[in-house]
């Protein structure tokens, strides 16, 4: 089985700041890799590399064997690689179902087609996407609802679905749980295993109950850089993890 | 699961109801004491502005210089009337509606490199532009600041086989026709796959992209089909007057398009044609009143910030509103 995601020595510098510093990163298929570290480490700006919404200053993205760099959020959306975000980006005047049938689109009919006397019911499997990922969601019982009407932690479960909605091979997952309650977080730590099973994941998330609870690799990144890479057991038994974040000035 | 359009809870009513409406707004104009050209002004402003609700309404785009297609679609359809270049009306109305889509396609492609306020600002610069055009360098094709009188009035068909359309009556069928036929494909479009996505971008563009749409694209077709309504519109207005007048390519003609659109409401399709209807009674019915001969144009204003503070969504919206609140909860 080989790497399903491969970053190379990857760099981003903003103007005299640089928030990534040549890190390297390989996911294979079938996966859960956690990203960890303080804040300010760099963690959500090598996430917007690996999405696309950032190209970076040096270095390289392989994804299924493909040279991603420089590619741009929606090719590389279309190639499989789908990001729920820190910050909730839905649509929020439309329904909920509406909202999911934006990506589902997109996984449908591609980046663009001017069907314009087109219709929905002819859109191949379009429903029964819709269908499956609001129930994957548990918002089945929202479809209807205004998503800006929803409450925090419905939100949140539309975003990881908006992500879902694109049928991605590769899910980067930016701090799912972040402002959740113990049981929202409880349940989203639920949804995350069921996906595992059809999705590669890549999760910042802050909360380590959640990280060590579902992640396979863990990679540790402070300024930057990464100072550590490996299984939950490894990463718990690494000195300088537990002086840089786990034990030292832990502002968890 | 049933999938519905987006943001669209409406059915086939919709376009019976247009269609009823369209039939009886002449016999309503009469008895309103009033002529049936006035309707047939209205409806050419509702065509015009089934362009600029699908790009502004339903994608969020506020351009300012739709006068530009307007203009340029008028303009080259009256040309190809009074030379008998085209001797068919038709004709020449879908000459300059493909011109003013292609310049669209031009404008919009320049402009659309640029988004919210600088896009606006864009639109308004092309816009003066092709008003300077017209009064200067292309006057010999446009009349300069006389326009062209002379253009002959509708009809079907060529020669001897042509339905005369010139009576008042026959040119408010023969626009209507046309205000129904644009309706309903702009009713088809904005639910069409291609109009969910179009509705993502005004909401949210950022994740429209993310979500693995190249927007981009989406605001190109609609800015061309935004110019083609405009092109057909500006050519209607041509024929209906027998005169091309040099305002079409105004400013003012641009701002009005967009300030009828929103008191009729945005996103609704039939918006323009209501804020039209509104906006056109308002100015005549004010013109005529003697004691506020100086200031009626204050008062249309004060009218305007009134309607726009009160309705957010514009007459139409407004009326959904409450209608909504008198049928009971389910």
């Amino acid at each position: 089985m080989s790497a399903m995601l491969e970053a190379r020595a990857l760099t981003k510098s903003f103007g005299g700041v640089t928030a990534v510093d040549g890190v390297s990163l390989t996911v294979e298929a079938g996966t859960i890799v956690a990203l960890i570290g303080p804040n300010g480490a760099g963690k959500s700006t090598l996430f917007k590399l690996l999405a696309g919404e950032l190209a970076p200053t040096s270095g390289e993205i392989v994804f299924k064997g493909e040279n991603v760099t420089g590619y741009g959020v929606t090719r590389v959306c279309q190639l499989g690689i789908g990001k729920s975000h820190q910050i909730t980006q839905i649509f929020p005047s439309m329904t909920v179902s509406e909202n999911i049938m934006i990506p589902a689109l997109a996984a449908r009919r591609g980046a663009f087609r001017a069907d314009l006397f087109g219709s929905l019911q002819r859109v191949d499997g379009l429903a029964a996407s819709v269908e499956r990922t609001l129930a994957a969601v548990g918002l089945t019982d929202r479809a209807a609802m205004r998503a800006g009407d929803l409450a925090y932690g419905e939100k949140r479960r539309l975003e990881i679905g908006l992500a879902l909605a694109t049928e991605p091979e590769l899910l980067l997952l930016d701090e799912p749980a972040a402002g959740m309650s113990p049981a929202e977080t409880a349940e989203t730590v639920a949804l995350i295993q069921t996906l595992r099973t059809t999705v590669t994941i890549v999760i910042v998330e802050h909360d380590m109950d959640v990280v060590f609870g579902l992640a396979d690799r863990i990679m540790v990144m402070q300024n930057g850089a990464t100072i550590a890479y490996g299984t939950p057991a490894e990463i718990r038994a690494d000195a300088r993890v537990r002086e840089a974040y786990l034990g030292g000035a832990d502002d968890a | 699961m049933i999938l519905r359009p987006v943001g669209d809870r409406t059915g086939w009513w919709v376009e019976g109801a247009v269609a009823l409406f369209l039939i009886a707004f002449p016999p309503l104009l009469a008895l309103a004491g009033v002529g049936t050209d006035l309707g047939t002004r209205i409806v050419i402003l509702g065509l015009f502005g089934l362009g600029v609700d699908l790009l502004f309404g339903y994608t969020g785009l506020l351009s300012f210089g739709q006068a530009a297609f307007y203009g340029t679609g008028g303009f080259v359809a009256a040309n190809l009337l009074i030379s008998h270049a085209v001797p068919n009306t038709l004709g020449a109305l879908a000459v300059g509606t493909l011109v003013a889509a292609a310049l669209g396609a031009l404008v919009g492609s320049l402009a659309l490199r640029q988004v919210g306020i600088y896009f606006a600002m864009l639109t308004l610069a092309f816009g003066q532009l092709f008003y300077f055009l017209e009064n200067s360098p292309l006057r010999a094709f446009t009349g300069s600041e006389n326009g062209l009188p002379g253009v002959p009035k509708p009809a079907l068909g060529i020669g001897a086989w042509s339905i005369d359309c010139s009576s008042s009556i026959g040119t408010y069928a023969f626009v209507a026709t046309l205000y129904f036929i644009g309706f309903f494909i702009a009713r088809r479009i904005v639910r069409s796959p291609f109009g969910a996505i179009l509705r993502a971008i005004r909401e949210n563009p950022e994740r429209a992209t993310a979500s693995g749409h190249l927007i981009a694209r989406y605001k190109l077709v609609v800015f061309t089909v935004a110019a083609a309504y405009g092109g057909l519109a500006g050519g209607l207005l041509g024929v209906f007057q027998g005169y091309m007048p040099p305002e079409a390519f105004s400013i003012d003609q641009s701002g009005e398009i967009i300030v009828m659109t929103v008191i009729g409401g945005p996103g609704t399709l039939i918006g323009p044609l209501v804020g039209a209807a509104v906006w056109t009674f308002l100015r005549q019915a004010l013109q005529n009143v003697d004691a506020i001969a100086g200031i009626w144009k204050l008062i249309l204003g004060l009218v305007f910030v009134l309607l726009v503070t009160g309705f957010r969504n514009g007459l139409v919206g407004g009326f959904v509103a409450f209608a909504r609140r008198l049928r009971p909860a389910r």
